[in-house]
């Protein structure tokens, strides 16, 4: 959740590029509400049924709570057509790219 | 009469070095606290190789006089470089082999916003360009 809070304090960089950010884990609705309401400026996406997440091919099995399925830690840059123009899985769990790093990918890969 | 030049022995020869070896490892856990409490989550790679040039001083420092103390600290500090090293590479994620591409549309899919409402990969067009950024979960 850290990363979050580092994407919502720099929401005006973001939104200045007309960059969009959208969070998305397999939690239910009723979290998401209240992820949605600690960051403000975020889109937050609730894909308990793992539809974008199955899509992106990024679920990391039995690695959550109770053993349940998780996403991995996974940055993904679209285009404004809908293409993908870059993609990023840390190498490490406890590794997560920085604002900065995601708008300088932003720069790099988005004509 | 007879009068000794001799210079006085070292009273605790390589002290330097055990104090530095654990002042090393320590200072690796205070940097890497100091890290979390700033909210910046890169890899620490810093934390096990301070911890593991401290055991090294550590045993520089039992070289040159072994004692009970010496050994419980090299002890602890291997054990500490052990954990930190344990740590790192056993979070290391496999490289990503999904389906999303370079250059190519994103898949299609479906999912909810929170407030309830559909969101598909129709949704990922228009004036703006994107980051998706999956994460943990509130837990």
């Amino acid at each position: 959740m850290v990363e979050l809070g580092q994407l919502e304090r720099r929401h005006e960089d973001f939104e200045n590029r007309k960059i969009r950010a959208i969070v998305f884990s397999v939690e239910g609705l009723e979290a998401a509400k209240q992820t949605q309401a600690a960051y403000p400026h975020l889109l937050v996406l609730s894909d308990e049924g793992h539809g974008l997440s199955e899509a992106a091919g990024i679920i990391q099995h039995n690695a959550g709570p109770d053993g349940a399925d998780i996403d991995y830690p996974t940055t993904i840059v679209v285009d404004r057509s809908g293409k993908v123009r870059w993609l990023y899985r840390t190498p490490e769990i406890i590794a997560r790219l920085s604002p900065d790093e995601v708008l300088q990918a932003v720069d790099q890969n988005v004509k | 009469m007879t009068t000794s030049s001799t210079a006085a022995p070292r009273r605790h020869p390589g002290r330097l070095w055990l104090a530095l070896g654990l002042g090393l490892a320590a200072l690796g856990l205070c940097a890497y606290v100091a890290q979390v409490a700033s909210h910046r989550l890169a890899t620490p790679w810093y934390l096990p190789a301070s911890a593991t040039l401290g055991a090294i001083l550590v045993v520089v420092a039992l070289w040159q006089a072994r004692s009970v103390g010496r050994i419980l600290g090299l002890i602890l500090v291997v054990l500490l470089a052990g954990a930190e090293w344990t740590f790192l590479l056993g979070t290391r994620l496999p490289p990503y082999t999904g389906p999303v591409a370079v250059d190519k549309p994103f898949p299609a899919f479906k999912t909810t916003r929170a407030d309830g409402t559909p969101f598909t990969d129709q949704d990922l067009q228009g004036e703006q360009t994107i980051v998706l950024v999956s994460f943990r979960g509130r837990w």
